[in-house]
Parts: C-alpha cells; sequence; structure tokens
C-alpha cells in the first residue's frame, strides 16, 4: 500500500488534473447541437482542444498531437516498468504510421504525400516515421529500422509481401506489438497486471471481433483468421475465437452468452459490425471508469485515462464527421461512445 | 570561498549576418551561459526566436548516419572534447552528399555481406532440415514422392507456435520443431498432415509466416550424401564472407579518419545552431544574452568584438541591479568556486541541489565537518593510512574517480589524525600513547565533545540562515522557520545547559530556566498573532475568531517544532561517540577471536589469529568505513543544511565547443 502510494501519488494527483480537461459525455452532446461544423470547431477552440483545431482543417493530427502530449504528460510521472509499459501502449499510433509508410510505399506513393498522416511523439516515440517514409521500398523500410522490434516481425514476413501484398507485413506489424504489450504487461507487479491486463483484455476482445468480421467479409480461411487474430484478451477464450473464426456472424450471438459482449451485437449482422461496435466501445469506457473511480494507486488509472482520452478523440471524430454531412445531433449520439459525464 | 562565482549579464546586439562569427567567438571562449533572450528583455515586436527545427533535424540525421557508418565500420567515435574550430559554417548540402556517398560505400558491402550471411541461413537450415529428416532413413527423392503424408518445413517465428497449434485444430496434423530459435526469433519447423489436407495446413502455415525452406529439387541421394554437399557450400560460403568482412576492414582504414572528422564537424555545428534557441533576432540585427563569471567579462568582450568587427552594442548588468533577477524571473547560474582539496565535495553539495546566487556556498564548511566527523568516528592510524593508500592508488590509476580518491585520501588524513589522539594502530592500542583520550575508557568525555561539536555544527547552520536572510535583503525572513527567533531559542537554551554543567548542579534552577526561554519562546508564540493583527489594522480588515484559534494553534505547532527539533538535531550527534565506541568495540571482537584462535595450537595459532585480524581489519575498514560516512552525510543533509540551505540553483554550463564541463577563472 506505502509502496502503491509512492510509485502512483504524483501520477494519480496528474492525472485527475488531467481528467479535468476531458469534454465528458455532457460536453459532447453540447458539441453535438451546434449548427454545423465551423460552429463546433468553434467551440472545441474553447476547450482545452483548442492548440488542435487549426490542425484539425488539414487531417487530424490534431487530436493525435493532444494525444501525445497527454501522453507524454502521463509517461513522465510514472516510474519504470509502469513507465515503460505506458509508454509502449502510446506506441501504437507509431504502429498505425508504420502502417501507413508499408501501404504508401506499397503503392508507391510519394513521401509528401504520407507525411500528413504520420506522427511521431518527442519522448515516446522510438523511430522516426518521416525518415522512414523515404525508404525506396519495403525491403529498405525493414532495413532503416534497424534493430528495433519492428524490424524483426515484418522481416520475418517479408517473404510473404510477393503473394500477400503489404498486408502481411501490417498483420505482423500489428499482431506482434499487441503481443509484446500483452508482455510487457505481465512485467508489472501483480496488482497492476491484474488491472491493466484487465482494461488491455477487453480492448483487445473488441479488435478480436472487429479483425475477425472484417477477415469473414474478405472471405479469409479460419486458420488465416486465427493466425491474423490475438491469442490474448479478456472474455474471448481460444474456443470461442475458433467458433468465431469459422462462423460468419449469425451464431456470434450464442457464442458470446457467456461474455458482457452477449447482446451487444445482435444486430451487427443487419448494420454491419462497425456500427453496432460502439456498444462494445461503450463497454470498454465503462469499464475505465470504474477503474478511475476505484482505489487510486495503481496502473489502472493512468491507463484508463489515456483510452478515455483516446474514446473521446474518437467521438470526436465521428462528431465532426458527422457534422459535415448534417446528421441530426440524436443520430450523432447514438454513436458516440464516452459515458464519463 | 563561501559564496559562488560572481557573475555579470551580458547582452549582446549584433547583425544578424554577423550572428554566426559572434556565436563562434563566444563558444572559442567558452564561458558564456547563454539565456533565453525573451526572458531577459522587455518583449519586442519585431523580435523573434530563430526557427533552427529543419537545421537541426538535417545534422541529427547526419550525426546519426556516421554514427551508424562507424559502428559498421568499428571505428572508435570520435572525442568531442575538442570540437574542431574552423570556419565559415559547415556548407550542410556538401557534407551531406559526402556523408551519402561514404555511407553507399558501407551500404554495397553490408548489402553483400548480408547476402552472404543470409545463404550462411539458407544453408544452415538445409542442413537442419536434412538431419532432422535422416532418422526417417529415406532417400530425398523418395520423401518428395509421399502419396498419402504431404509434409512442409521451413522457418516460423517461435511465438507463433501456438497460434499455428491453434489454427490447425480440425485437422489432424503434426509440427516438429527442430533446434533453436535464431538471432531472428525463428524456428525450422516440420508439419506434416493428411495429403488431402494440404490446402488447409498450406493456409495455415502460410498465414503463420512460415517461410519454406525447400529441399531443392539439385539435392538428391541419402541424407548423408546431401549433408557432405551442403557442408561444402557452407565453407565456401564462409571463405566469401572473410573476404567481404578484409574489404570493411580496408574501407574502415580509408574513410576512417575522413568519417571521424567529419562527425565532429557535425557535432560542432549542431551545438552552434542548438544555441541559436536561446537567441532573437529581427530583419537586420540578431540578439545574445547570457551570464558569465565577472573576472572573465573583458575578455569574452574582446572576443566578441573581434569576432563582428566591432560592429556591436554590448550591455553589461549586474544581477544586484536587475529586476528580473530580484524577482525570481531569471536565475543566475551558479558556478562553485573551491580549492582543489575541498572540489570533490561540490559532489555532496550537488546532491541535494546548488545554492542560489546569493546564497551562501558551504561546501568549505561541510568539507571540514564531513572530515572531522568520518575521522572522529573512524578514529586509527593504521586503518587511516591504509584509506589514504587505497585513495592515492585510485588517484593514480583511475582518472575517472579521482573525486573519490581524494576524498578517500583526505577521509584517511583524518582517520590517521584521530587514531594519534585515540593511539590507536589498526584496533591495537599499545604501539602509540593516546594524545587525547581513549574511547572505550572515557565514554563520558567522548559524548559530550560529540554533543558540543553538534552544537556548534548546528550554530554554524543557524548562522548561515541568518547570513542569506541579509544577504538576500529581505529581513521578513529573520522571523521565519530557523530564523532568528529560533536561533536566539537555541542559543540560550544552550548557554543555560552549559552553565549548569559547568558551575555544578542547582547553577540554573528551574525558575531561571523558565524565565530565561521563556523570552525567545514567548517572542516564538507571540509572532505571527503581533504579525496578523498589525496586517489586519493597517487594512482595516479584523481576523475571525476561527483564523484567531488557526493562528494560536499554528503558533504553539511551531513552539512545539522549534524545541523538540533543537533537542533532537542536537541529541542526535551522539552517534558521533557512539559510532567511534563502535568502532572500538568491533576491534575488541576482533582481538578476542585472534586470542581464542591464537591459543589453539602453535604456528597455526599464530597464523590463523594474524589472519583474523587481517580479516577483521579488512571488514572494519569497508563496513565501518562505508558506514560512517553514511552517517557523516546524513548529518550534513538532515540536521546542518536544514538550517538554512534550500537548493534550488541552476548550473552554470557555458556555450563552448566539446566540453560540457563547467570552467574556473
Amino acid at each position: 500500500m506505502a509502496g502503491d502510494l509512492r510509485r502512483y501519488a504524483l501520477a494519480n494527483a496528474r492525472v485527475r488534473g488531467l481528467l479535468s480537461t476531458l469534454l465528458g459525455r455532457s460536453g459532447l452532446e453540447s458539441l453535438c447541437t451546434y449548427p454545423s461544423t465551423a460552429a463546433a470547431l468553434d467551440a472545441l477552440a474553447h476547450t482545452p482542444y483548442g492548440g488542435t483545431v487549426d490542425a484539425l482543417a488539414t487531417s487530424d493530427h490534431g487530436f493525435l498531437n493532444r494525444l501525445g502530449e497527454v501522453g507524454r504528460t502521463v509517461v513522465n510521472v510514472l516510474h519504470d516498468p509502469e513507465r515503460a509499459f505506458v509508454r509502449q501502449y502510446l506506441l501504437h499510433h507509431e504502429v498505425r504510421s508504420l502502417k501507413v509508410i508499408i501501404r504508401g510505399i506499397a503503392r508507391r506513393l510519394p513521401r509528401q504525400d504520407l507525411l500528413a498522416f504520420l506522427v511521431a511523439w518527442p519522448g515516446v516515440s522510438t523511430v522516426a516515421p518521416a525518415e522512414l517514409a523515404a525508404a525506396a521500398d519495403l525491403r529498405d523500410l525493414v532495413e532503416r529500422l534497424g534493430d528495433t522490434p519492428y524490424a524483426t516481425a515484418m522481416r520475418a514476413a517479408l517473404h510473404r509481401v510477393d503473394t500477400a501484398g503489404p498486408f502481411a507485413l501490417e498483420v505482423a506489424l500489428e499482431i506482434d506489438y499487441y503481443e509484446r504489450l500483452w508482455a510487457n504487461a505481465a512485467t508489472l507487479r501483480p496488482t497492476d497486471r491484474h488491472r491493466a491486463q484487465r482494461l488491455l483484455g477487453i480492448l483487445f476482445d473488441i479488435l478480436n471481433l472487429a479483425w475477425i468480421s472484417r477477415y469473414h467479409a474478405l472471405q479469409l480461411s479460419p486458420e488465416e483468421i486465427l493466425n491474423y487474430t490475438l491469442r490474448q484478451g479478456c472474455w474471448i477464450t481460444p474456443d470461442i475465437r475458433r467458433f468465431l473464426a469459422e462462423d460468419h456472424g449469425a451464431a456470434w450471438p450464442a457464442a458470446l452468452t457467456r461474455t458482457p459482449y452477449a447482446g451487444l451485437l445482435n444486430d451487427a449482422s443487419a448494420r454491419g459490425f462497425d456500427a453496432a461496435a460502439v456498444a462494445l466501445w461503450r463497454l470498454l469506457a465503462g469499464e475505465v471508469q470504474r477503474t478511475l473511480a476505484g482505489y487510486p494507486f495503481h496502473i489502472g488509472v493512468p491507463l484508463g485515462f489515456l483510452l478515455a482520452q483516446e474514446i473521446e478523440i474518437r467521438d470526436l471524430r465521428i462528431l465532426l464527421a458527422a457534422k459535415a454531412i448534417a446528421v441530426p445531433p440524436a443520430q450523432i449520439l447514438e454513436h458516440l461512445a464516452t459515458v464519463r459525464q | 570561498m563561501l559564496s559562488p562565482e560572481p557573475m555579470r549579464h551580458l547582452t549582446v546586439v549584433v547583425l544578424a549576418s554577423e550572428l554566426e562569427a559572434t556565436t563562434r567567438a563566444i563558444a572559442r571562449v567558452g564561458v558564456l551561459h547563454l539565456l533565453d533572450v525573451r526572458s531577459a528583455i522587455e518583449p519586442l515586436a519585431p523580435i523573434r526566436p530563430y526557427d533552427i527545427g529543419e537545421q537541426v533535424g538535417r545534422l541529427e540525421t547526419l550525426a546519426k548516419m556516421l554514427d551508424e557508418l562507424m559502428r559498421y565500420l568499428d571505428l572508435a567515435p570520435p572525442e568531442v572534447g575538442d570540437l574542431p574550430d574552423v570556419s565559415p559554417a559547415l556548407d550542410l548540402q556538401a557534407v551531406e552528399a559526402r556523408v551519402d556517398a561514404l555511407a553507399r560505400d558501407a551500404q554495397a558491402l553490408r548489402q553483400r555481406q548480408r547476402v552472404a550471411a543470409d545463404q550462411a541461413v539458407q544453408i544452415e537450415n538445409l542442413l537442419r532440415n536434412v538431419r532432422a529428416l535422416a532418422p526417417l532413413g529415406m532417400p530425398l527423392d523418395e520423401l518428395r514422392r509421399l502419396r498419402y503424408i504431404y509434409l512442409t518445413s521451413g522457418l516460423l517465428p517461435e511465438r507463433n507456435l501456438l497460434r499455428l497449434h491453434e489454427s490447425l485444430a480440425r485437422i489432424p496434423h503434426v509440427i516438429v520443431p527442430t533446434g533453436r530459435a535464431g538471432a531472428d526469433g525463428r524456428i525450422l519447423v516440420t508439419a506434416l498432415c493428411l495429403r488431402q489436407q494440404r490446402e488447409t495446413l498450406e493456409r495455415a502455415v502460410r498465414s503463420a509466416q512460415l517461410e519454406a525452406v525447400a529441399l531443392p529439387a539439385h539435392l538428391s541421394g541419402t541424407p548423408e550424401t546431401v549433408t557432405a554437399e551442403l557442408q561444402a557450400q557452407l565453407k565456401t560460403n564462409q571463405e566469401a564472407r572473410a573476404a567481404i568482412d578484409a574489404e570493411r576492414q580496408a574501407l574502415a582504414q580509408q574513410i576512417g579518419d575522413e568519417a571521424r572528422a567529419l562527425r565532429r564537424l557535425v557535432e560542432r555545428d549542431r551545438l552552434l545552431v542548438e544555441a541559436q534557441r536561446h537567441m532573437a533576432h529581427s530583419d537586420r540585427i540578431a540578439l545574445i544574452a547570457g551570464w558569465l563569471p565577472a573576472v572573465l567579462a573583458a575578455t569574452l568582450e574582446r572576443a566578441i568584438r573581434q569576432a563582428n568587427g566591432n560592429r556591436c552594442v554590448i550591455r553589461w548588468a549586474d544581477p544586484a541591479t536587475m529586476e528580473a533577477v530580484r524577482g525570481g524571473r531569471i536565475p543566475v547560474p551558479i558556478l562553485l568556486h573551491n580549492p582543489v582539496l575541498i572540489r570533490p565535495f561540490e559532489r555532496l553539495l550537488r546532491g541535494y541541489g546548488l545554492p542560489r546566487y546569493g546564497e551562501v556556498e558551504p561546501t568549505a564548511i561541510i568539507a571540514v565537518a564531513f572530515l572531522t566527523m568520518f575521522g572522529f568516528m573512524f578514529g586509527d592510524v593504521g586503518q587511516g593510512l591504509v584509506l589514504f593508500g587505497i585513495g592515492y592508488f585510485i588517484y593514480r590509476r583511475m582518472f575517472r574517480y579521482r573525486d573519490y580518491a581524494v576524498i578517500l585520501m583526505e577521509c584517511g588524513v583524518f582517520a590517521t589524525l584521530f587514531g594519534c589522539l585515540y593511539g590507536t594502530v589498526f584496533g591495537s592500542e599499545r604501539w602509540l600513547p593516546a594524545l587525547w583520550l581513549r574511547p572505550m575508557e572515557e565514554v563520558g568525555r567522548l559524548v559530550q565533545t560529540a554533543i558540543a561539536f553538534g552544537i556548534g555544527f548546528l550554530s554554524i547552520g543557524l548562522i548561515l540562515n541568518l547570513v542569506n536572510v541579509v544577504r538576500r535583503h529581505d529581513l521578513s525572513l529573520l522571523w521565519e522557520r530557523n530564523g532568528i527567533l529560533a536561533a536566539l531559542a537555541y542559543w540560550t537554551a544552550v548557554g543555560l545547559f552549559i552553565r549548569q554543567l559547568t558551575g555544578g548542579p542547582g547553577t540554573v534552577t528551574a525558575g531561571t530556566a523558565i524565565l530565561w526561554l521563556s523570552i525567545p519562546i514567548g517572542l516564538i508564540l507571540l509572532k505571527e498573532p503581533v504579525r496578523t493583527l498589525l496586517t489586519a489594522a493597517r487594512e482595516r480588515r479584523w481576523p475571525s475568531a476561527s483564523d484567531c484559534v488557526a493562528l494560536v494553534v499554528e503558533s504553539l505547532v511551531e513552539v512545539l517544532d522549534t524545541v523538540v527539533s533543537g533537542i533532537s538535531n542536537t541529541a542526535t550527534f551522539i552517534r558521533l561517540a557512539a559510532f567511534a565506541l563502535s568502532h572500538a568495540g568491533l576491534f575488541l571482537a576482533t582481538f578476542s577471536v585472534a586470542d581464542a584462535v591464537a591459543r589453539s595450537d602453535g604456528a597455526t595459532g599464530t597464523i590463523g589469529a594474524a589472519l583474523v585480524i587481517i580479516a577483521g581489519n579488512v571488514v572494519i575498514i569497508a563496513l565501518e568505513g562505508l558506514i560512517v560516512a553514511i552517517q557523516s552525510v546524513r548529518l550534513e543533509y538532515y540536521e546542518f543544511f536544514s538550517k538554512f540551505y534550500s537548493g534550488g540553483g541552476e548550473e552554470y554550463r557555458p556555450l563552448r565547443f566539446g566540453a560540457t564541463q563547467s570552467i574556473r577563472p
């Protein structure tokens, strides 16, 4: 207990401060009421997202910068191994940038076109995406990644690029990243490990459900689906995963009966997975909320805050996109996952 | 000695076109601690910071490329302690082109090396594969023609092994890993299933990233003959790789000096460009600001004027006259300036934080106090000389640890001096007479001396606090914690205590003590209420009843804190005597064991006893020496520093080519 206090007193205080910078459900609801995207952006400029609004005109970099800023703040108030874990968590944006580069190189897009989609956060990032984007081809990209874990993962999949295209590298990169993140969580102290793997487990479940649904749409075989999804998770056991990989959706509710996801995806086959997935994100947001409300000195607080921040950014993107095509506020609200008031 | 080096503030206005030459001159002299210009001057609209992001990025890329190149060629990194000072600034484009050319040469070599290494891995994998199939006792051609079994083998990332098993759960299959994973985390596996389920297996192994290691069609015959053939290929490959490595070494010889020189130039330029982060400019002029030791002001001014042909405006200011310094907006950097024997103790000070400019710089005091306390607790002529010897050895042989070596030698000297006072040599009291006392025989005097030392040491702390108040020109601090009232209370109590000790029992009655102590304690008690009342009278806003109660409670707590900390801070110095006794006690224990051993047998007993004494001395030097050093540091940090020292000063780090160490005028 005293150890927890020592490790997390500062982090907890800082995160409590940062939590007040989130808009929350009520903030998002009031943004929904603005008549246009411009008006919503105007309103957003007077929130802690103020600094991001200018950048939003060209891409959603502004949001990512905001995330990088708060991420760095959180990382700086933690000690190792918690610091290393949270930093590793934030690196999923680096993985996202690498995926952009892989796709760009495979499609022979000019480097200039890629730069707007790449993020590098000083103090968090481990590679320089802007430099990597100058790679001549995918092999050169792997070389430029040097001795990073990304290079190891991608090198093992390079031989498949000719037959499977850049997808082979993307999936190898992503799965490797999440497995390392899970392994990193396992290095935390037992209480922290439990809390971190609980939150990550739900996130992994959501990712797995989304990926399985997408792979079915791409008509991949069950073997491929199982190899392209995460073995770890919270509620989705290997048996459930195998069942989901073999079934095309109609029997999913039955397979998920013993999980909290039961009932949440009932209409997935009718509305499409992405539309139905908001319920899953809400479930994660609810778990984050519970984590933040309980005993304050553990890894769940910084990790939960970052998840809450990401969910809010997801909602803001949806909100602004919906405003741009004049979707009525009530309909926008249906797609928002934030639950924190 | 009790103050940091006096500093002066410099502001330079130069033509923007001459900034580079001026910065170079400043770095060459190497005494200016740069200050963010915008914090040093009133905001002016046309003044803006330099946008150096792109240039720094390019230089960092160059540095990274050169580091990578030198790593590949096994070239020792260049010393950055002495960066070249050549003019003009780097032609970045030319350097980039040259570094690109060097990197290309190395890249071509590396590519060939990689291909050869890949080939070696390929052959080794084939070898492993063939050896794994050898127990089947079948020629490879027959294995290729299996009718009911489908077999594939290849390299699989080891962490995907379980994943592959899971994905094949619906068909009967066998997966045989061979050997251990290589450096790339991949393991050689052979997977088998019924031929009719071949497609399922193929899909699974493909998606698990298995890279097939096919048995090439040209490999035929029994596993033994194929193994021999592959071993011959491996040998040829090894020879090819050795030849490439020789080329790599030749290239290192050929371009090594150039690469190192370029690396140093890039480092130099990065230093100059990054210095601009602190500067600002308008269209025509550039501004530089910073601090430097006052004694070096003329030297720097001369260098700056020479660099830009006197086309500049230079303004000097003393920290005391600067409003921004007095208001705490700009910190003045601290350059410690102590004699060589005391300098190593600056580390002790840095451990707590540097003093703020204008405050007392107590390195000399803590050095003397540390050594005295160490000697007091560790007094022994023999062990002192051993410590001195170890310190001297480190001083001569290990340059990096010279500071510690000096401390160790000084500790040795003080331990020897106190050893003479105690009359002990390696714990033996037979060889020297005690010039002062023998610790185990006069415990009372030892304790009294320790407490007297503590009182003196704490009093110095209280006096230094008063000196700091005067130096800060803020008399309100006089009434704060450990201020004049706490000092008065402490010294009154000490005076009464001494009088009682020297005058005999009954000299100081309880009534007298209470009467005398009530004066400073009463003042502490009344301090806050009086201050509050004066403020209230001035502002005509009277405090509420609850505020008054809080005020009284606060004053009572302060009185309690002053009394308790005064007693405990003094009493804690008894540990000096306690550790001096434990030092003597450990010797006693060592000699008792040695005596017991000596009595056992003739010659063996004598040798055993000598060994026990030697081992005992080694343990005492190592263990007690460490404990005593820790206790000395503890007494300084907790008892002494808490009286007057706050730390928080900024270290003086001048812009200079190469080194970052502080300079001493």
